[in-house]
């Protein structure tokens, strides 16, 4: 048996407990469960830690069974800890029991931004005095390239920003308000209207202001890119410029 | 110039006023956050990180199987499920 082969029996018996197959001695099987305990307790405190607002959600319990049940579809893919979660959101989206609560998901894809965000690098700011000089109508043809630690999470459906604030000492949140997006930075977060949201998504995929705005507008005719643009500029989110030539 | 490409050179002089001037400043706070980030949110990729000790970890599997776990946190505080699954 491969090197390869035995690793990989060896992971699928912590997976399964009822595989005879495991490459390990009779003595050591039942100590097997242990491990196999520890792997799921880990992965499942990895995950309290990056679903905070989801773990606060649903309480203990819930959590650790929802965590159980995703860790039993979905292995892990990294050896970094921090990494594991990235398909739990759409896990919740799908998984029915947890249906009787249709915002979890949503606030599962906004924890997992501000998890992200948390662990990203950082990237030198831009300068930005260059714009100054700019001719006005170039403006339109500017392009940014944003922090890597920038989410921008929307929500069609529920405030999850609301829900998001009620675990850091706000009030608890209305879900008759509707959806709400959300502009994640470096350890903070910021409410944004949806118009302003597809701006900021447009100009992270490196289109330039003009489409951003059209994309923007689209939504709502009378947006304005000033707030979003300040955003931008004061909280230090853009690391290049690219002027037009 | 459209009454587009006005809005758009307006709104970046406007950003742009409080912007150039914050910008090396939230450099600067960024710094000042990088000693923080290790005690505002633990490391999971270590024993120490997981409130148990790796040896120690007895809970075997306790999964009952099927689903019977009601949710027990916050959410109640929101009006409950049942309003949203009204939806």
């Amino acid at each position: 048996m491969s090197y390869a082969a035995v690793i990989a029996r060896f992971a699928n018996a912590l997976n399964d407990g009822t595989d005879a197959q495991v490459p390990v001695t009779e003595s050591t099987r039942n100590n097997l469960g242990y491990y196999r305990g520890n792997v799921l307790a880990n992965r499942t405190s990895a995950l309290v830690s990056a679903f905070a607002t989801v773990h606060a959600l649903v309480g203990e319990a819930y959590f650790e069974a929802l965590a159980h049940a995703y860790q039993r579809t979905e292995p892990s893919v990294s050896g970094n800890l921090h990494d594991d979660g990235a398909t739990f959101a759409g896990f919740i989206a799908g998984f029915g029991p947890a249906q009787s609560l249709p915002y979890l998901s949503d606030v599962a894809r906004l924890d997992w931004a501000v998890h992200h965000a948390h662990f990203a690098l950082d990237a030198p700011v831009a300068d930005l005095t260059p714009l100054q000089t700019l001719a006005a109508d170039a403006f339109g043809l500017v392009t940014f390239s944003l922090q890597p630690a920038v989410h921008i999470v929307r929500s069609n459906d529920w405030p999850i920003h609301a829900i998001h604030a009620m675990h850091h000492g706000g009030p608890a949140a209305n879900l008759d308000t509707g959806g709400e997006a959300v502009l994640v930075m470096r350890d903070s977060v910021a409410p944004v209207d949806h118009a302003s949201a597809v701006f900021l998504l447009t100009l992270q995929h490196h289109q330039n202001i003009n489409t951003a705005c059209d994309a923007a507008w689209h939504i709502a005719p009378d947006f304005d890119p000033g707030p979003a643009l300040s955003l931008l500029f004061s909280r230090g989110l853009i690391t290049a410029l690219h002027l037009p030539s | 110039m459209d009454q587009k490409q006005r809005l758009i050179a307006s709104a970046f002089a406007a950003a742009l006023t409080c912007g150039v001037a914050l910008s090396a400043h939230a450099a600067d706070a960024n710094a000042n956050n990088e000693k923080c980030y290790g005690v505002a949110k633990a490391g999971q990729n270590d024993c120490a990180g997981n409130g148990h000790a790796c040896a120690g970890q007895s809970k075997k599997d306790m999964d009952a199987g099927d689903w019977k776990y009601v949710p027990a946190g916050s959410c109640e505080k929101m009006g409950g499920m049942t309003k949203a699954m009204g939806k």
